[in-house]
């Protein structure tokens, strides 16, 4: 080629690069906000992942206790594990269906400053490319949603080997086995408890501030009627709960478990007998029942909070609790 | 070209001769037209190239100011606030808790972008740049909001336009109970209360029922929200109906709905009376196919809500097409 026939294609070539990294740039560009926003999108659906899983572990292991009897040797550690484990096979799934190089560790469960929730620590990463996205992320995940009816696992494992146990209408249904446990544990006027009820599943009483309780004779009734849960400094966590702990360092819950009464006979097992002659028994709240350690198990005052001339309800309630819902103390 | 002699010239001793021989002239002729004809072409390219990347700056300007307001709920509370320098005006209505809701754009950062859109809009586009927002709602029952208005100037020859589909919070009203067909089941206090009928749960194998829910409700909600109960689909008078009570007010009167909302900030009045606070049920009867098909709900807009204004479409977001128009004055 002669050196005028270069000159003669050079213009050519040149526009031609020129072209070529207009496209090239172009291109990049493009790809770049795609891969950016692929990785910021998995990155929030691993996250509202992690809370479904999250509620179908605390679900499944509190299912599986309340089947069993047997608590958890290490309700964190376990649940961690189960979380980790249903993440990993979501984190595949993305891997496969997406290109993307995606990781989830769940680093600790643990309480939150809600006793009605479990705290999920994890860290994500997505990657793409040259594009990628680390976080920690800190979840609540809460223990009341009715998509994911949690239960009480702690009756269930107080109560193994003391008889069984019934639910009947979404209550526990104690018949003699609360009594038995009680007996065996040398507790005065155990027999108050014979056929008695308590909530099965978790749910907040919205009745708060909770002194809303003895302004009159029907808010307590509602609140057993439905088997809320209140939020309790001395009560067990959930966590703890999973692990049989009758009493806990940490800021949890309490429900009522309430004697036998004329209005809920029908719940109970066959043996229909009832005691409403003790004027203390056992205070009717259920960390002051299960907590096994010396003397922790108090004597409540009776407290009649309904009667219609039909139904009489009772509950025995020691002064402290009376004050907390808001019932004269005696 | 050069003729070669059969006998060797002396150069020295000739004096005639050629210096730009016919051929190289016309060489130089082709040449010069090549020249100024790849010259022009560079110039048209260059011209083109610049006129693309202009209008594909002009395109990145467009799509960062839609990013912007669509994706970040902006410098914290300048919804708020009187200030517009240094303020990024974020349209995504703020996190709430550990609920995200950055996705869905708020009315009331809407309405104070409108205010003062250009002021705004200055803290998010360059300088020279001039725009225009509209949000038009998929719903014909609500009308389009013209954010910010103008119109190109007919000499602009370029106009970037971001059309993004958007859930907008046209009101902050807020749902204090309802009675989906899914929701929970809540006993309430009526429930083996002697002298009244118990609410029975909706069941395939009666015709009507009852669902009930509870809601709290503060002195200072009073002073700062209306309350009004309404269906969707609206529930005509014959068909159920309502009672609000408390547990220690416990009543048996039951409302009929009107098929419109209906005012209930007397009965909320009569049931909190003097206290502090307090949680008030909602009980609603309706043919056991109308809980399959409607939903009730309890809710509090603020106070001094026209009535009008008062719409079903307004408790949940609402698809709209998010249109930005952006071209160089």
């Amino acid at each position: 080629m002669s050196g005028m026939s270069f000159l003669l294609v050079l213009p050519a070539i040149l526009l031609f690069a020129v072209f070529l990294d207009l496209t090239t740039g172009g291109i990049e560009e493009n790809s770049r906000v795609l891969g950016s926003g692929a990785v910021s999108n998995t990155a929030k659906d691993l996250k509202a992942d992690i809370m479904v899983a999250g509620k179908e572990v605390l679900k499944s292991e509190a299912d599986s206790v309340v089947s069993s009897g047997t608590p958890l040797s290490n309700s964190r550690a376990v649940i961690k594990a189960d979380l980790q484990t249903k993440m990993d096979q979501m984190v595949q799934d993305y891997e496969d269906n997406s290109g993307m190089e995606v990781d989830c560790n769940i680093t600790s469960v643990g309480n939150s400053e809600d006793p009605f929730a479990v705290q999920v620590n994890s860290t994500i990463y997505v990657g793409k490319g040259n594009i990628t996205h680390w976080e920690f992320v800190s979840q609540d995940i809460p223990l009341t949603d009715p998509q994911y009816p949690i239960p009480n696992p702690l009756p269930f494992i107080k109560c193994k080997g003391h008889g069984g146990i019934q639910v009947v209408n979404n209550k526990i249904a104690f018949g003699s086995t609360l009594v038995n446990y009680l007996e065996k544990r040398g507790v005065e006027n155990a027999f108050a408890y014979e056929n008695s009820t308590t909530a099965f599943i978790i749910k907040k009483c919205p009745y708060d501030p909770y002194i809303m309780h003895g302004t009159n004779n029907n808010t307590l009734k509602n609140c057993i009627d439905n088997g809320y849960f209140h939020e309790s400094a001395d009560g067990p966590c959930f966590l703890c709960r999973l692990e049989g702990h009758g009493t806990c360092p940490h800021y949890g819950m309490e429900t009522f478990i309430v004697p036998c009464s004329s209005a809920n006979t029908s719940v109970n097992s066959s043996n229909s007998s009832t005691n409403f002659t003790y004027n203390t028994a056992p205070s009717s709240i259920d960390h002051v029942i299960f907590d096994e350690t010396y003397n922790s198990t108090y004597q409540g005052y009776r407290l009649i909070y309904y009667f219609d001339g039909v139904n009489l309800l009772i509950l025995y309630l020691d002064n402290a609790h009376r004050q907390k819902y808001g019932f004269p103390t005696s | 070209m050069i003729r070669l002699h059969s006998k060797p010239i002396n150069f020295l001793k000739e004096n005639k001769g050629q210096v730009f021989s016919m051929d190289v002239l016309l060489a130089l002729i082709i040449i010069t037209m090549v020249i100024g004809m790849s010259a022009d072409a560079l110039d048209i390219v260059s011209f083109k190239i610049s006129d693309y990347s202009s209008g594909k700056s002009l395109d990145r300007i467009a799509i960062d100011a839609a990013d912007i307001l669509i994706n970040t709920p902006g410098t914290p509370d300048w919804e708020n606030s009187n200030d517009t320098q240094f303020v990024t005006p974020g349209l995504a209505q703020d996190t709430n808790g550990t609920k995200n809701t950055t996705k869905i754009l708020s009315f009331a950062k809407i309405t104070h972008l409108e205010a003062r859109y250009h002021e705004f809009m200055g803290n998010v586009i360059p300088p020279g740049a001039n725009s225009s927002l509209t949000i038009y709602p998929a719903s014909s029952t609500l009308e389009p909001m013209e954010v910010g208005n103008g119109t190109p100037p007919p000499e602009v020859t370029e106009v970037a336009v971001v059309n993004r589909t958007v859930l907008v919070n046209f009101r902050d009203f807020k749902i204090l109970t309802s009675m989906a067909s899914n929701s929970k089941q809540e006993i309430c206090p009526h429930y083996n209360y002697t002298g009244f009928t118990g609410h029975s749960k909706p069941a395939d194998n009666s015709t009507t029922g009852w669902k009930c829910s509870c809601f709290k409700i503060t002195q200072e909600d009073l002073n700062t929200t209306d309350f009004y109960i309404l269906t969707d689909p609206p529930v005509l008078e014959d068909s159920g109906g309502w009672i609000l009570d408390r547990p220690d007010k416990i009543s048996i009167e039951k409302e009929t709905f009107s098929g419109h909302p209906i005012l209930v900030n007397d009965k909320i009045n009569e049931m909190i009376g003097d206290d502090e606070e307090a949680v008030i049920w909602l009980h609603v009867q309706m043919p056991n196919d109308h809980f399959k098909s409607s939903n009730t709900y309890l809710i509090g807009v603020p106070k001094g809500t026209p009535p009008d204004e008062v719409k079903i479409e307004y408790l949940h977001p609402q698809p709209c097409s998010f249109v930005l128009k952006i071209w160089m004055e």
